[in-house]
């Protein structure tokens, strides 16, 4: 049973000043063009790709953190895309956002035991007392020990890492049934992102939480999520099991971003990287494929002309000469 | 001969809460033509080491001891203005950010050509534009691009341009501080790919510095390994990757992720040390899963072993 439908949904921004609005050169950006996607519950699904993808856009569209152009979403059966603000607050504790950067997601001046335990009381479910006592379990739980001592700890006495568990803690105390995870530890030293990642897929297992893993790295990809969907110019070029598309990806796009994926191990079967330039201004996306400017295999026609659609079946993807076939 | 030796290097940061050492005893070598990688996490003192050698540490940071042997001188006793002729024109730098080294008002060409004339490599600003047309086409930037504002380009465009600025009048030591870290992974791979080449085709040196140990696996013939200060591990790059002999360098390459192993949960337990405030003994042992008993009271010393420096008690 699906949590989250996603049908066609778009988020174009008009960029440009009053001057340039009087004199009609106001350009439309095209975060998210159309995206489509269903979660199911308690699976996590990752969203790749490179910096000006839309990846992060479609996240906070999901959450209503931003009003969609159009399109629909619909969580756990209700639609939400023209919710208003008040029947929206009811929804929220059941669907949870981190960011990247553990350093700006957290009140400097507020006790971190404060900062994970106000959820449970802007949103009614529990007195300061009893909040208190759960997020004090709540620390116990993420490896902040001792809970006590953590809880009167300000942000800045934490490293980043212990930052983004007070952050993820804060998250989890409502028990929600969606996370979206924006790049969650590329600002986390290596050695530590792991453990990051092990207590998010920790707390997916007990709550039968769904997760959306927002990442520019397939590596992490690989290491959370059941499927995964490749976006590109804000749509999604490929979706189907992790797994199976690193082994055998069907767009030239998922195999670049293989390709380009550094391996320690020597003598690794990479794909070879045959694409060149960077992702175009979103802005100008290139007519029928928006991928083909860059596309060792694009024909020169179809390709220019034609926009291909996602199709297949488990794995989807939107190529008109997918490796796969 | 060796192109650079660093012998002994101390650096340290005075801060309102007192002395803090962010290079403690380094000790490395660089042959001509070689790329060493210096990986480390966050705080271990890699960047800090790397720029100590061009003379750009940033006050409060100062060598406290321990020299730097650039082709037989002395880098830490030169003046600024001989650092600044080294600079460019003997060791070229690459940094993270390209913005924050580009004067936005002002075309590159405008830029590489003052560089060029500062260091008198050209008799006439013709032939100092002509070099530096030149020199974004062997970055694979069209030469006529010198016209052009920084906003005008892409970001993996304006880091080919500072590359080409870093190498444009031959230096013999390229030193790239994590060059690839707010580019695109499609982008990344191949600015990687461009200093490789530039690196056999000039016969330079590289240095490059990047908390990305798989990075450094892929494009590196040496690798030293950081940790809170410390090299704790240098050596050939197989010998390092295939079989790494400190714990942490173990660590730090299973704890990475990487699409072309068995996947793993494996991280490093606990957090990096504070510098202010260090562990005894070996700055490693309270996360390490091989520490024994001498590793809380004694500080290990770099040893020489199968090729590799190691600064571990489990090698005597």
């Amino acid at each position: 049973m699906a949590i989250l439908e996603v049908e066609d949904l778009k988020k174009h921004f008009t960029q440009g000043d009053l001057i340039d609005r009087l004199l009609g050169r106001v350009r439309i950006v095209k975060a998210v063009d159309g995206v489509s996607f269903k979660l199911n519950r308690g699976e996590t699904l990752a969203l790749v790709g490179e910096s000006g993808s839309g990846k992060t856009t479609t996240g906070k569209l999901i959450l209503r953190l931003l009003e969609p152009t159009s399109g629909r979403i619909v969580f756990d059966g209700i639609d939400i895309t023209r919710m208003r603000e008040g029947e929206l607050r009811r929804l929220r504790p059941r669907m949870q956002m981190i960011y990247q950067d553990p350093y700006a997601s957290l009140n400097p001046r507020m006790e971190v035991g404060k900062a994970i335990a106000e959820p449970l009381v802007v949103h009614g479910r529990a007195s300061w007392s009893e909040a208190r006592r759960e997020a004090l379990e709540m620390l116990e739980r993420v490896g902040l020990t001792p809970a006590r001592d953590f809880y009167r700890r300000k942000p800045i006495q934490l490293s980043g890492g212990q930052r983004q568990r007070v952050v993820i803690a804060r998250a989890m105390i409502l028990k929600p049934d969606l996370l979206v995870a924006d790049e969650p530890v590329s600002m986390i030293d290596v050695s530590m992102r792991t453990s990051i990642l092990k207590l998010l897929l920790d707390f997916k297992r007990e709550y039968n939480m769904s997760m959306i893993m927002i990442t520019h790295d397939l590596a992490v990809a690989r290491l959370v999520a059941d499927r995964t969907a490749v976006m590109y110019l804000g749509k999604i070029v490929e979706i189907g099991p992790t797994e199976d598309m690193l082994h055998n990806p069907g767009h030239p796009y998922t195999e670049a971003l293989i390709a380009a994926a550094p391996t320690i191990v020597r003598g690794a079967r990479k794909p070879s990287l045959r694409i060149r330039g960077e992702i175009a201004d979103p802005s100008r996306i290139p007519s029928g494929c928006r991928f083909h400017p860059r596309c060792p295999y694009s024909d020169g026609s179809k390709c220019v002309k034609e926009e291909p659609q996602l199709a297949g079946d488990s794995r989807m993807v939107a190529c008109h000469y997918p490796l796969t076939r | 001969m060796a192109l650079l030796r660093i012998e002994d290097l101390n650096i340290d940061y005075m801060t309102l809460r007192g002395r803090l050492r962010a290079v403690k005893n380094a000790s490395l070598t660089l042959g001509e033509g070689e790329w060493l990688s210096i990986v480390g996490e966050s705080g271990s003192g890699k960047s800090t080491l790397a720029m100590a050698i061009p003379g750009l540490l940033l006050p409060p940071g100062r060598i406290a001891s321990g020299r730097i042997i650039f082709q037989g001188r002395d880098l830490t006793g030169m003046s600024r203005d001989e650092l600044r002729r080294i600079r460019g024109s003997e060791i070229g730098v690459v940094f993270q950010d390209p913005l924050t080294s580009l004067d936005p008002l002002r075309t590159i060409g405008d830029q590489m050509v003052e560089a060029i004339m500062e260091h008198r490599a050209a008799d006439s600003k013709r032939e100092a534009l002509e070099m530096a047309s030149a020199a974004l086409e062997s970055v694979g930037i069209p030469g006529n691009r010198v016209k052009y504002y920084p906003h005008q380009l892409s970001g993996g465009q304006r880091q080919r341009v500072m590359i080409a600025m870093a190498v444009m009048l031959k230096p013999r030591l390229l030193i790239a501080d994590e060059p690839t870290t707010a580019l695109d992974v499609i982008v990344q791979a191949s600015i990687m790919r461009l200093l490789k080449s530039l690196q056999r085709k000039m016969g330079m040196s590289i240095i490059l510095i990047t908390h990305d140990i798989a990075l450094a696996a892929e494009v590196s013939d040496r690798i030293a390994v950081m940790y809170a200060a410390e090299i704790v591990e240098e050596g050939p790059a197989e010998q390092v990757i295939e079989e790494p002999l400190h714990p942490y360098t173990e660590a730090l390459i299973k704890s990475t992720p990487d699409l072309w192993r068995e996947k793993t949960l494996y991280s490093i337990p606990g957090n990096p040390p504070d510098l202010r405030n260090p562990p005894s003994g070996c700055r490693f042992h309270p996360r390490c899963h091989k520490a024994f008993e001498p590793c809380k009271s004694r500080e290990p010393r770099p040893t020489r072993i199968r090729g590799r420096t190691v600064a571990c008690h489990l090698y005597g």
